[in-house]
């Protein structure tokens, strides 16, 4: 092949270490990137590994296996990582046992200052270990074997289409090889949240966050932005820092996956239409206080308040929130937080929940209200960010800081008859986006 | 010119190994001296704690007085003139330099040592001719410092009231005033100056060091770095204020292949004045480089290599050595005006941005970054040749030796 030929690389870095569920990013880097491949030529793949700093080539039939693979034990079972001790559980075991294992006479001598110490060194442990274990998995050449070390040519397109902030050596390398190359950088982002919203992330995300996209937006030379929403803030990022802004574009990622089958054996304890579903991550982002707020006022109003589904592994700064929902009593029974929920289970509960309520504080884009919709189901958002852009007047939004107006809309569709003209609604106007118009927009942008 | 005259130059640091702005002028004077006069002595009055490298001549504070000004870097200078007069220790040396060396001329460089050597002349009846060399306006600069550093309003007070009154004094009275700038001969004449003679600041030639160069291309290749800047400066307040008025803390508008390199305690004293998290959570250490203090031969090497030389100089004094070395360079040069008040007439040399306000000078930088160094011609290097030390201080030497 002419080297002097337009070439595309597509970065698999994020699939090729993934060995988890099979959640958004990787989605649409699978999705877009097999488009790429299915449709185009002189289309390539390559990973970036930390311990030697290059690029190699991926060969795509070979990731292609494990990723449906891994797809397909996403969709039928649970979250792998779940099943397995994690290291905060084996931590806190050992803690526990060797406190059990002392003489009482010790253990009365041990203060309060004593046990938070320890609770404290436990914690910096448990992150030492975390980061041990984080890079060690982050070692490409441990997982693919006699791969191809490859250099960037002039006349290259490189698209990023994962989240690899946090490893700053892959964008110090592509700096680099830009410098002395100056292949196409097209770069995909999906928010700048961690850099305008600093507060609902832990410590080094926003400070790391921050640095990447600082470098990445001035080495890409086109930005692919997931909503309006996130373009206005990489202008807003750029005016801020002083950086040139980039040529943008709005692309909106696909999202048709309602056809899978559902699978209800592990939810017995809920009945269709008897619960309120809400997907997203625990964190404090996702604003769950808020409902859990509005559930208490309605409760306290005697609303009869549906049981609450929240789907989402735990993540920054919930324990307080999740410690609410746990132990108060009239949650209990009422809400039940599911952390390990297979895509078919979570095709049920969309399928069969009332509606889903979405009160995040602020995002990229709003997944779970375009899955909601695109099941045919009401969504009450969160007016902030990109929520409005996924589905215009047809849905209705509150302030995610506002729990009455969140409460006034909850009792509003609990109402059947409303509810019902509000899904008949949804389903004759709502228009999914598939994954070969994201990819007809990419082509677009390189300009192919 | 040639004269029999004895001069003896009196400052309150030495020159033994000058790197500051202050001390580089007063080595070079007294250098350019030795060339005109028959016997030049200079003497600093001084602590050791702030300067430990000295000559046998040189007088420090001993016993209590050393104690009292060790760690205090905002009215030391004015404590020591004073010391000069109540410590005896140092009064008797310093009275016995005067028998002894009996100079015709005075020089203080600055107002300091005089607040001493005033009274001592007076009491051993003795009345050498007066240079008073001064490098800027210190009452007014002194004050904002003080209140900036959260000093006391009495001693700010003092302070500002002591070193005003002598400047006045000795520009009224003074045989001879020598200043940096025009605009300070001006505020001088407007405080009752009968005339002055421009001093302005120089440099010393640059000595090519080619190893050094060598290392500094070596060491900006290895972190893909193809375009430098430099900022030369010291912890001294307005250079901090410079830098962060000037260039900011959002420094996206650099090329991700060009950085800001920051020479001299000026990056120390970033960290320590501003709030760390106003720092941390920018990118600004992704595009700028703290080297910290280096030795003359590295940063000569620095300069040499590098494409262009910052001064985003806003506040402060006098005139800027480091606007000196950067035109005798003859690198890409962004400026404020105020960093050039003294040098207007080398202001038509190229490759000369001024800016004075942020925007206009973080375009300035873009600017410079991408623009090719434009060669001087022959007028032009001849020009800049007269920032050096010898054609900078000559009209200050011929009127001193005619006293």
């Amino acid at each position: 092949m002419n080297s002097k030929e337009k070439k595309i690389w597509i970065d698999f870095t994020d699939l090729i270490l993934w060995d988890d569920h099979f959640t958004g990013t990787q989605r649409v880097t699978y999705e877009i990137g097999k488009r790429f491949y299915e449709n185009l030529p002189r289309v390539s793949f390559f990973a970036f590994d930390d311990k030697s700093k290059k690029f190699y080539e991926v060969p795509f039939q070979k990731i292609n296996e494990r990723i449906l693979e891994i797809k397909r034990a996403s969709e039928t079972e649970s979250d792998t990582s779940q099943s397995k001790p994690s290291l905060k559980k084996n931590l806190k075991l050992v803690t526990k046992k060797v406190y059990l294992s002392l003489p009482f006479e010790v253990k009365k001598r041990i203060t309060d200052d004593q046990k938070a110490f320890i609770k404290k060194t436990g914690k910096q442990l448990l992150s030492v270990l975390s980061l041990a274990r984080f890079s060690s998995t982050k070692n490409l050449s441990k997982l693919i074997k006699r791969l191809d070390q490859i250099r960037f040519n002039q006349n290259d397109v490189l698209i990023i289409l994962g989240k690899p902030w946090d490893n700053m050596f892959i964008i110090k390398e592509l700096r680099k090889q830009k410098l002395e190359t100056n292949f196409t950088l097209v770069h995909l982002i999906y928010d700048m949240i961690p850099v305008f919203l600093p507060h609902v992330f832990g410590k080094p995300v926003p400070k790391n966050y921050t640095e990447y996209m600082f470098e990445a937006m001035s080495i890409s030379d086109h930005l692919v932005a997931i909503s309006e929403s996130t373009k206005k803030d990489i202008k807003r990022f750029c005016d801020e820092e002083n950086l040139p802004y980039k040529p943008t574009t709005v692309i909106k990622l696909g999202d048709s996956f309602s056809g899978l089958e559902t699978d209800k054996k592990r939810l017995s304890e809920l009945s269709p239409k008897d619960f309120l579903l809400c997907v997203g991550t625990l964190e404090i982002r996702k604003n769950h206080i808020l409902l859990y707020t509005a559930y208490k006022e309605g409760l306290s109003r005697g609303v009869q308040m549906p049981k609450l589904v929240i789907v989402g592994g735990k993540g920054w700064y919930t324990n307080d929130v999740l410690y609410e929902f746990e132990n108060d009593p009239e949650m209990k029974n009422r809400v039940f937080i599911k952390n390990n929920v297979s895509d078919r289970e979570l095709a049920w509960l969309y399928k069969n929940c009332k509606f889903t309520v979405y009160p995040s504080v602020y995002e990229g884009w709003g997944l779970p209200i375009t899955e909601s919709l695109a099941y045919g189901k009401m969504c009450l958002a969160s007016g902030s960010s990109s929520m409005k852009e996924i589905a215009g007047d047809l849905i209705e939004y509150f302030s995610p800081y506002d729990s009455a107006g969140f409460l006034e809309l909850i009792i509003k569709y609990l109402d059947e008859d409303i509810l019902s003209k509000k899904e008949t609604e949804i389903k004759k106007h709502y228009k999914s986006t598939n994954w070969d118009k994201t990819f007809q927009d990419f082509v677009k942008v390189i300009k192919y | 010119m040639n004269t029999e005259k004895k001069i003896l130059v009196i400052s309150n640091y030495p020159i033994l190994e000058p790197l500051h702005g202050g001390q580089k002028r007063v080595a070079a004077i007294v250098k350019e001296y030795k060339k005109v006069f028959s016997e030049v002595k200079f003497v600093a009055i001084f602590v050791r704690e702030q300067y430990p490298i000295y000559s046998k001549d040189d007088i420090y504070l001993t016993g209590e007085w050393a104690e009292k000004i060790k760690g205090n870097y905002l009215t030391s200078d004015i404590e020591i003139g004073k010391a000069m007069v109540e410590s005896p220790d140092t009064r008797r040396k310093i009275e016995k330099l005067l028998i002894l060396f009996q100079p015709d001329i005075i020089q203080v460089e600055q107002v300091f040592p005089f607040i001493g050597l005033k009274v001592i002349l007076k009491d051993l009846k003795i009345h050498p001719k007066i240079v008073y060399s001064s490098q800027n306006i210190e009452a007014p600069m002194r004050r904002e410092i003080m209140e900036i550093s959260g000093a006391k309003k009495e001693d700010v007070r003092e302070a500002f009231s002591v070193i005003n009154d002598t400047e006045i004094y000795l520009a009224k009275n003074a045989d001879l005033l020598t200043v940096v700038s025009k605009s300070d001969g001006d505020c001088y004449l407007s405080n009752g100056a009968k005339k002055y003679v421009l001093a302005m600041n120089g440099t010393g030639p640059i000595i090519s060091n080619s190893n050094a160069k060598l290392y500094w291309k070596k060491y900006f290749q290895q972190r893909f770095v193809k375009k430098v800047a430099l900022f030369v400066g010291s912890g001294h307040v307005p250079n901090l204020f410079g830098l962060t008025n000037m260039v900011g803390f959002r420094v996206g508008f650099i090329p991700s292949d060009s950085k800001i390199v920051i020479v001299g305690s000026v990056g120390q004293a970033l960290s320590d004045h501003f709030d760390k998290e106003d720092i941390l959570n920018s990118p600004f250490w992704r595009r700028v480089t703290n080297l910290g203090v280096i030795k003359r031969e590295p940063l000569d090497g620095l300069l040499e290599y590098v494409d262009v030389i910052l001064l985003p100089i806003i506040k402060g004094g006098g005139s800027n050595l480091k606007t000196a070395e950067a035109i005798l360079s003859g690198k890409k040069i962004v400026a404020t005006s105020f960093a050039f008040r003294g040098y207007e007439q080398f202001l038509k040399l190229p490759n000369i941005w001024i800016a004075d306000t942020h925007d206009d000078f973080r375009k300035a930088v873009s600017e410079a970054f991408n623009t090719p160094t434009k060669k001087r011609t022959a007028e032009d290097v001849k020009l800049a040749n007269n920032v050096k030390w010898d054609s900078s201080l000559k009209g200050m030497i011929a009127e001193v030796a005619k006293l």
